[in-house]
């Protein structure tokens, strides 16, 4: 461990000279570039005889330790080790690095074989030895002032707040951390120290503090002491959980909808589902219109029926009535027929009995029963004729 | 080159973070002196097949020239894999974690070869010599004198 905090310390002290080459930041850095050794870009690059390139130091590392190129495992000696071709060490060395400084604020970037220079000549975030000969310390470039006569930057100061003695070239930094260092609260003029302010900007009753759902719109800003009481009848505040909810939902759905979006683009099989989704949807289209035409022209037919069997049913009143009407006319006839022929038997009754004036009382019987016979035919007969009056007047019911 | 050997790991690391080997995973790696590694052997060799595995990179201050000490660690679930060339203290018999070590070589590409060497096994057994091995074995795998007279596995 000691050892080590050693090498770090001399390692520093080396870099105030010459920057550390494998420690640097590169702009933009080849591959091919790369030591396979210690992965950085080529440092000191060299060739061996098997064709590979490292960084001298790192391939005569490997070497004592196996006398095998690290690459390909050749046995490799010293003398096998060549100088670079000139293209290989000047594109190593024009790289594009940022300063090493820059995690002070430096925002140089130069060629690497330039920035040795920069750092010496001009980086204003270099430490150099402090102007004043007594001083022993380093002091960065940017606090030295060359019209000003040389003094000691590190000459200690007390700290205004804490009475802690800091050198002059720190001071303000620490002048702006001190946590004894007071301040003014710019509300309610209350004086704390640093370490305090922080706490109580964040409760101060007379800061002034926007209300709490200004995000979705409310504009009332007051101090802090009388917040409570308007969010009380903040309508804003009231609904900040619905609007809450409402957006939380939205950001759901839109996600949600961005994902179905994205899917049907993703692959050619969605595409097909695409386009058979845009077939099936055609022809539901398609198959609607037709439903609504039938529906159409049933409704027209039925209309059209409707008034079809009313005229052919008027037509067959109308021919019944006239059925019924000649049937009157030839009940009426067959019932004159019938009286006569009745009126025509009689007589002829009448004749006979008049021609058999004579004629005996055993003949008598047998021509009462022959009449009797003869009722009951004509009688049979108007029934048949009414029975099929009446089987005509159901069909025209029906 | 003095403390290189943190600026290199600072870049393994790095690009096994951001652009990781397949079944390769950093499972910690907090300072620059002992690595754990998490490997998966990824095709569906029977022995290995839905394992994880836990090697353990310690690393000195003259790596890369010198290989780091490489060996299977067993952990809360994640045991020391079957092998004829994996002892069960989890020392591995590979070259090129000794005498076959190069500077060029990384923590990816050891992974990667102990992975592959896995991958090639078909046989579900310890060395020969395991129990006698394992009795008298030094801490590190670096001080065993393995006799590398087995390429077939």
């Amino acid at each position: 461990m000691d050892e080590q905090q050693h090498n770090s310390a001399s390692e520093q002290a080396v870099s105030e000279r010459d920057p550390d080459l494998r420690a640097l930041k590169y702009v933009m850095l080849d591959d091919n570039l790369i030591c396979p050794i210690c992965r950085c870009a080529l440092v000191d690059p060299c060739y061996t005889k098997c064709g590979h390139t490292f960084c001298t130091l790192c391939l005569f590392k490997a070497l004592s330790q196996t006398p095998k190129c690290p690459v390909d495992r050749s046995s490799l000696s010293d003398a096998d080790v060549l100088p670079p071709p000139k293209i290989l060490s000047n594109m190593v060395n024009e790289l594009l690095v940022h300063c090493s400084n820059e995690d002070k604020g430096c925002k140089r970037t130069c060629q690497r074989s330039l920035l040795r220079h920069h750092l010496l000549e001009s980086c204003e975030y270099t430490p150099v030895p402090c102007p004043s000969a007594t001083c022993d310390q380093f002091v960065e470039r940017r606090y030295i002032d060359s019209e000003k006569p040389a003094r000691c930057l590190h000459e200690l100061i007390a700290c205004r707040a804490c009475d802690v003695k800091i050198p002059e070239i720190e001071i303000a930094t620490h002048e702006l951390v001190c946590s004894q260092r007071t301040l003014k609260c710019p509300d309610c003029a209350v004086v704390f120290t640093m370490a305090d302010i922080v706490s109580h900007t964040s409760e101060c009753a007379m800061a002034r503090v926007p209300c709490n759902a200004n995000n979705i719109g409310c504009k009332w800003v007051g101090i802090r002491a009388k917040l409570k009481n308007h969010e009380s009848e903040c309508t804003f505040i009231a609904l900040a959980p619905v609007i809450e909810k409402q957006e939380d939902r939205i950001a759901r759905l839109e996600l949600e909808n961005k994902s179905l979006r994205i899917q049907p683009s993703l692959t050619t099989t969605s595409g097909m589902v695409d386009s058979d989704a845009f077939h099936i949807f055609t022809e539901h289209e398609r198959f609607r219109s037709e439903l609504e035409k039938v529906s159409e022209q049933l409704g027209e037919l039925e209309i059209r029926h409707g008034v079809l069997i009313m005229n052919q049913n008027v037509r067959l009143k109308e021919e019944v009535q006239s059925m019924r009407n000649a049937m009157h006319g030839i009940r009426h006839q067959m019932h004159f027929l019938l009286m006569e022929h009745r009126n025509w038997a009689l007589q002829n009754l009448n004749s006979s009995m008049i021609t058999s004036a004579a004629a005996s009382l055993s003949s008598q019987t047998a021509s009462s029963s022959n009449n009797a016979q003869f009722s009951g035919e004509t009688s049979s007969i108007g029934r048949g004729t009414r029975r099929e009056n009446e089987s005509f007047r159901q069909d025209v019911r029906l | 080159m003095i403390g290189g050997f943190t600026k290199r790991l600072g870049r393994e690391l790095n690009d096994l973070k951001s652009n990781p080997a397949v079944g390769i995973s950093v499972f910690q790696a907090d300072d620059f002196r002992i690595w754990l590694i998490d490997i998966k052997v990824m095709d569906d060799n029977p022995i290995y097949v839905g394992k994880k595995f836990r090697l353990q990179f310690r690393f000195a201050p003259t790596y890369p020239i010198e290989a780091p000490e490489v060996q299977f660690v067993a952990s809360y679930g994640i045991e020391i894999p079957m092998h004829p060339h994996i002892y069960s203290n989890g020392h591995i018999c590979l070259d090129v974690l000794g005498s076959g070590w190069s500077p060029v070589q990384t923590v990816a590409s050891v992974s990667m070869s102990i992975q592959s060497m896995l991958a090639g096994n078909d046989r579900n057994e310890r060395p020969p010599d395991d129990a006698r091995y394992v009795a008298h074995a030094p801490i590190s795998p670096k001080n065993t004198r393995f006799v590398y007279h087995d390429d077939s596995v």
